[in-house]
């Protein structure tokens, strides 16, 4: 049964011309890369755009595929590049602030905090569910600093390791290390009361 | 699926909570469109066949466009049938010892000469502009071509005949002008031909009147000259010029003669000049 082929092996059988493998494929990582880029870019319609375009040029880089890593790695290290053209095109300012706050400690991020892509109120996944607790962790998650809070959307929602974490973001094993450890810390405490 | 941490273990209560109320998913409407974009992506293959002409073809044009302008510059750089006719026509018929060659002939016998006599004056005007004689060959060349013949009784006009020529009338006849050690047929006959035309450039001292009885065929063949020249020229060699003023010396044209000696040794400083032209 295809249902319980690898990623990759799925992959590679979409790059031979099976279509049903894709859409194994597809329907596994759909909602992880959903929900990081919906949370990420803080709108609902520009997670639809983002999300397309991602699985678009998954589709038309079928053909270069290998399996030289996890099939997650190389889905969201699309989607981080997407994601980065995405500020370019549409909030510069956040772009910049993106790259500066890379070289600055992770604690020291506190006033990004008022300059976050959207309110987690406006997110459709908050307004459809109503739910106090979804909220909660959406705002606490939309308040992360942004290099954190990509940390860790990458390890919940694409289940990478720290390896591959650091791999998609470009930075190195303990840096991702920190910058997670200092997102669930931070998660920790806004989130005590429903631990 | 690996763990996210193996060394960091993380916080698994917060990541419980926050799975456990990740919900979000996309809209249908996007998965629809991705899923159709995938399948039509493997389907593309199966639509090569059905690509522009112009792609499926561009190979096998460009590959006939190259052997087509290949062909056509070989055609172009071969010789053409009647430039093979033409050269045969400038070939003089080689004068033979005691054979009045065809055109000679036909030319002191009929004036209106037909058109294998033509060649001959053809060449005739090439020696002309090789030595820079004025246009005034025909009769004179005429009456060289009888003074050719008149030493039939043994006395070949080219001293250096070796060989036969190439015969196209059957006749038998040697190349006169053709020079021992020749390199090839081709280059006796470049000899041959600058070899007559230069006795007809030094018949050019003959008088008025013949050419003009020569009358209408005169003009006839005053017409194929403005062919020639070039040819005769570049292949008029030393030896054959050499040859030529002897004939002139011994045609009695000593004046002639020097002239042509003195265009000989403006054209060839540097050929040493057999004893007999030294003095």
């Amino acid at each position: 049964m295809q249902t319980d082929w690898s990623d990759e092996r799925l992959m590679l059988a979409y790059r031979a011309g099976d279509a049903d493998a894709f859409t194994i494929l597809y329907r596994r990582h759909r909602g992880p890369l959903y929900r990081y880029l919906v949370r990420q870019c803080g709108s609902a319609a520009e997670a639809d755009e983002l999300h397309q375009d991602v699985w678009l040029k998954v589709i038309h880089a079928r053909s270069q595929y290998e399996p030289l890593a996890r099939f997650p790695t190389w889905l969201f290290r699309i989607a981080r590049h997407r994601l980065i053209d995405h500020y370019r095109q549409h909030a510069r300012h956040l772009l910049a602030q993106h790259e500066s706050a890379a070289g600055e400690d992770a604690e020291g991020g506190e006033e990004w905090i008022e300059r976050l892509p959207a309110a987690s109120e406006e997110m459709p996944h908050v307004l459809l569910e109503r739910h106090d607790t979804a909220r909660r962790i959406s705002v606490a998650v939309a308040e992360l600093p942004p290099l954190q809070r990509e940390v860790f959307l990458l390890a919940e929602e694409g289940r990478l390791t720290l390896d591959e974490i650091a791999t998609v973001t470009g930075c190195g094993r303990e840096t991702t290390k920190s910058r997670l450890r200092y997102a669930l810390g931070k998660l920790r405490k806004s989130l005590q009361d429903l631990l | 699926m690996s763990e996210p941490q193996e060394d960091f273990q993380g916080d698994p209560q917060v990541s419980a909570l926050y799975r456990e109320h990740a919900h979000a998913e996309p809209p249908a409407t996007v998965d629809g469109y991705v899923l159709a974009a995938a399948r039509a992506a493997v389907r593309a293959p199966a639509s090569v066949a059905q690509r522009h002409w112009w792609q499926r073809w561009r190979t096998g044009l460009a590959l006939a466009t190259t052997l087509a302008l290949t062909l056509t510059l070989a055609l172009l750089h071969e010789r053409q049938p009647g430039d093979l006719q033409r050269e045969a026509a400038v070939t003089p018929q080689p004068v033979a010892p005691g054979v009045a060659p065809a055109s000679v002939a036909r030319d002191t016998a009929v004036p209106a000469a037909p058109p294998t006599a033509v060649a001959g004056d053809a060449v005739a005007a090439a020696g002309k502009a090789a030595v820079g004689v004025p246009p005034k060959l025909p009769a004179r060349e005429d009456r060289l071509a009888a003074q050719r013949v008149t030493p039939a009784a043994g006395e070949g006009v080219r001293p250096a005949a070796a060989g036969d020529a190439p015969r196209q009338d059957g006749s038998p006849a040697t190349a006169p002008e053709a020079a021992p050690g020749s390199a090839s047929p081709r280059a006796r006959e470049g000899s041959t031909v600058a070899g007559t035309a230069a006795t007809a450039a030094a018949a050019a001292a003959a008088s008025a009147e013949q050419e003009a009885a020569a009358g209408p065929a005169s003009a006839a063949r005053q017409q194929p000259r403005a062919v020639a020249p070039s040819r005769a020229g570049i292949a008029r060699s030393a030896d054959a010029w050499l040859d030529e003023i002897r004939a002139l010396r011994r045609a009695g044209h000593g004046a002639e003669a020097a002239k042509q000696l003195a265009d000989f040794r403006l054209a060839h400083p540097d050929y040493p000049l057999p004893e007999e032209f030294r003095q």
